[in-house]
């Protein structure tokens, strides 16, 4: 094979990327998705405190409200519930919970995929068949089966979950990071670098673990999107966050059956996910670019 | 014997985000019927950027071609809608590229990846006429070797089968892209030999991109030099590689160690290939060129010389 | 004088998945002197591949052994073990890959002193300069990262890291294959250049003939993994011997289609 294409081809390379740099100009200047994201981790910190309301309190004089901009009053910026709890109090403190889940479950499923991942691909044999079973087995497991169970004999919490989205993500980390990391194994500066001398820790957290961090970082992202979703249809299941306490998820489900007159119940709570989860994806894209030496910009 | 590919005054750019880089400037060549023309070249030479425009594999968002044309047996290339390039490409030109073991489907039989490139043939003839090209292009025992997958070949008995894929739609025009580069040392004669017969027997225009000037002189009429994109030189292979003009094409003489005395310095040509990006104004090899004069720095040499052996120097080597 | 590395009826038998033996390697027999560059030459499944990651530690030996400086590997101690991996370094075929995208030129090429751990930043950066000055790269490359670089800057950096503990051999596997034929030149001159400075011995594996030759005191041939032919560079060049290394002056020379032998 002859690498003296590679100038012709490393142009061509070069161009694409920068052609996707220009497609996705938020790659360049990442304000608004980050700006999101923080707003996200803000409510999520703060948000019992930021609340007008207290988001569990029932209020049936007030019940049913639309939000301010639909006709409602300025007392319930975003409308009330059939309840009349107030659904901004319940967004703020359900971005809490959701904010809970995605880091929880983003590092927990993490960790453990990278781990996995980095003893799969760079141990190989024995070890490498048994983790990539074990992988495959977790995939075809009914997650959402195991967490109906969990909840029935120990009752729905945050923790359980985090669990059920952990275990149903962490062979996705896993997978992926597998292949990253022999295909960075494979690369002539890792050989090197057991010709210098560097043992097999030496090679994985100097050279492997660098290389595979922006598609980690990638998958993060999605995975954060991914569970604040996860953690809305457990909740539509019945086995998600407990009421009365608030999350995005349980806010979405509750609200189905009043879509057709207080429609607010719904969409609000959806909204303020969709946004998130977009504002994750396109963190991770600039994120990934950024880290990039050979894209960055200097 | 007319010029069955005759480039003009070709210049392709490619874009790179904000910039556009000028990958070929005023490429001007033609190639006759049944004779071999080399296209010799560095990386960032602009020799593929030319084999790749010509088959239109530049186009937006990534490059495109911004001024010149390219005319296979007379028919303008440049501005063809695509279809008519497809046909083009599919019966006039035959493409045979660098790493064989790449350039073949894994996936697919190599009878069926043949077939591909003869959709007018009649399902009973099919099998005879490809066992006949592999037959004729030095593999035994066609008839049931057709029938094998890609990773059953050597690196060589692929190189054989890209080059039966180039031939079966008949085409006139041959183009291989560093044919032996990625193939072993023995293996390469064979495979030269066989482009060079393919192009007798069928009168093919062939052109050949190598960065390899031994095989230039070895299987080529005529040679074409590029450097920083553009045609430093070209013309009849005796000429200019016995008697170059100019100074990158002695460079590019000089600096191989066959016949050198065994551990003396090499004659190395100094500083790196001009990149796209960092192009310099005025003659793209003044910055290593050891003739260079101030007007080479900021001007660009006209080509000058007779009508086939033409170069672009100021300050060219004398005869 | 001992020579300094030296392969005794070295073999590396491969079992693959469908329990056949692959014989990369068969009965090898070599010696490198101080100061000397052994060519070895071959195409692919030669063994050539093998041979540089026995010699590297990379792989061990069905049988035979490999001696530095006259002591067998296999009864080398703790700090023996240490002394080769110093002594033995190698520069490796492609320039895109040998070299980590995400660390810095100088840290690159103080690697070797950062496993070690005794040398501090500031003075791996000060032997960084030095080193890169020696493979006529300029001191501000230091900072730079590899996709700043062309192949053969790259390649010069892959020879400052080889030479960054002082190794007494170097083995070389197709440095120049990958690079444009104007900057092999230059690279074959900055390694005969080092040799003079340094004394350093090199084995150098690769498939051109001409590029062997003009390298290399004394050749290795191999066909297959084993040595068919083996001899003072120029003497084997002029008057080859075996039919497979007159096939492959034949085939290197390029003089002709017909090839004869």
């Amino acid at each position: 094979m002859s690498t003296r294409s590679t100038e012709v081809s490393s142009e061509l390379a070069a161009a694409g990327r920068s052609m996707a740099r220009r497609r996705g100009r938020n790659a360049r200047r990442p304000w608004v998705s980050l700006g999101i994201l923080a707003l996200f981790v803000l409510t999520g910190v703060l948000g019992p405190w930021l609340a007008p309301h207290p988001p569990n309190a029932i209020d049936l004089a007030h019940a049913t409200e639309p939000p301010v901009f639909a006709g409602g009053g300025m007392g319930h910026l975003l409308g009330t519930d059939h309840l009349g709890r107030d659904v901004l109090s319940r967004v703020l403190s359900g971005a809490r919970v959701s904010l809970l889940v995605a880091v929880g479950a983003v590092l927990l499923a993490g960790l453990i995929g990278t781990t996995v991942a980095l003893l799969a691909g760079y141990v190989g044999g024995r070890l490498d068949m048994v983790l990539t079973r074990a992988a495959d087995a977790s995939m075809a497991f009914p997650v959402l089966l195991l967490g109906i169970v969990i909840v029935a004999l120990y009752g729905a919490s945050i923790v359980v979950v985090i669990m059920v989205i952990v275990l149903g993500a962490w062979p996705q980390y896993a997978r992926v990071l597998r292949s990253e990391v022999i295909r960075v194994r494979g690369q002539a500066f890792v050989r090197m670098s057991t010709v210098l001398g560097g043992g097999p820790w030496w090679s994985m957290t100097r050279h492997v673990l660098p290389n595979i961090i922006p598609t980690f970082l990638v998958l993060a992202t999605l995975q954060v999107g991914l569970s604040i979703v996860a953690e809305g249809s457990m909740s539509f299941l019945g086995i998600g966050v407990p009421l009365p306490d608030a999350s995005w998820g349980n806010m979405l489900a509750d609200g189905r059956s009043y879509m057709r007159n207080a429609w607010w119940l719904s969409v609000i709570p959806g909204a303020a996910l969709s946004l998130t989860v977009v504002a994750a994806n396109l963190t991770g894209d600039w994120l990934r670019q950024h880290l990039d030496p050979a894209t960055r910009r200097r | 014997m007319t010029a069955l590919l005759e480039i003009k005054n070709l210049e392709v750019d490619y874009f790179a985000g904000a910039d556009t880089l000028p990958a070929a400037r005023g490429v001007t060549f033609e190639v006759r019927a049944g004779t071999a023309t080399a296209l010799v070249g560095e990386s960032g030479s602009g020799k593929s950027t030319v084999a790749m425009a010509i088959m239109r594999m530049i186009r937006p968002p990534v490059g495109d071609i911004v001024g010149g044309s390219i005319e296979v047996d007379g028919l303008e290339l440049v501005d063809l809608p695509d279809r008519r390039m497809r046909e083009v490409l599919q019966r006039h030109i035959g493409f045979v590229p660098q790493d064989p073991t790449t350039a073949l489907d894994p996936l697919y039989r190599v009878r069926t990846q043949i077939a591909e490139s003869m959709p007018g043939v009649a399902r009973g003839e099919l099998n005879e006429r490809i066992a006949d090209l592999l037959a004729s292009l030095g593999i035994g025992d066609a008839m049931s070797r057709m029938r094998s997958y890609p990773h059953q070949f050597s690196g060589g008995m692929c190189q054989r089968v890209a080059i039966a894929i180039a031939l079966a739609g008949d085409p006139k025009v041959l183009i291989a892209d560093e044919p032996t580069t990625a193939l072993d040392v023995t293996t390469q004669v064979g495979i030269l030999r066989l482009v060079d017969r393919m192009r007798r027997e069928r009168q093919l225009a062939t052109l050949l991109i190598t960065h390899d000037v031994r095989v230039a002189r070895l299987l080529c009429q005529n040679v074409v030099v590029m450097y920083g994109g553009v045609v430093v030189e070209r013309g009849p292979v005796r000429d200019v590689l016995e008697a170059p003009r100019h100074p990158y094409t002695r460079a590019l003489m000089e600096s191989s160690a066959q016949g050198r005395a065994p551990r003396r310095p090499l004659r190395a040509i100094p500083g790196q290939p001009a990149t796209l990006r960092e192009m310099p104004a005025g003659c793209p090899f003044a910055p290593r060129c050891e003739r260079a004069l101030d007007i080479c720095a900021t001007a660009m040499p006209p080509p000058t010389g007779a009508e086939h052996s033409v170069f672009a120097c100021w300050n060219p080597e004398d005869r | 004088m001992t020579s300094v590395l030296e392969a005794r009826d070295l073999t590396k038998v491969y079992q693959t998945t469908h329990g056949h033996e692959v014989r990369a390697l068969s009965g090898l027999n070599l010696t490198l002197a101080p100061g000397e560059t052994l060519g070895v030459v071959g195409e692919s499944g030669s063994g050539k591949t093998t041979l540089s990651r026995l010699l590297l530690g990379i792989e061990k030996p069905t049988s035979g052994e490999v001696l530095f400086r006259g002591k067998d590997r296999q009864q080398f101690g703790h700090a023996d073990r240490r002394e080769y991996v110093n002594a033995v370094s190698a520069v490796f075929q492609n320039p895109y890959s040998s070299l980590n995208p995400r660390r810095r030129l100088w840290d690159i090429v103080t690697e070797r002193q950062a496993i070690e751990g005794h040398t501090g930043k500031r003075d791996r950066r000060a032997r960084a300069a030095a080193l890169l000055d020696l493979v006529g790269l300029r001191a501000e490359f230091a900072e730079s990262f590899p996709h700043q670089l062309s192949g053969g800057q790259r390649q010069r950096v892959a020879i400052a890291r080889a030479l960054a503990q002082d190794p007494a051999v170097i083995i070389l596997d197709e440095p120049m294959s990958a690079l444009d034929v104007s900057v092999s030149g230059q690279i074959s001159n900055l390694l005969l250049d080092l040799q003079q400075q340094l004394g350093v011995s090199y084995l150098f594996i690769g498939h051109d003939m001409h590029q062997i030759r003009h390298l290399s005191h004394r050749v290795v041939v191999l066909l297959k993994g084993e040595c068919v032919e083996q001899g003072d560079a120029q003497t084997v060049m002029a008057h080859p011997q075996h039919p497979y290394t007159r096939g492959l002056i034949a085939a290197s020379e390029l003089e002709t289609l017909e090839v004869s032998g």
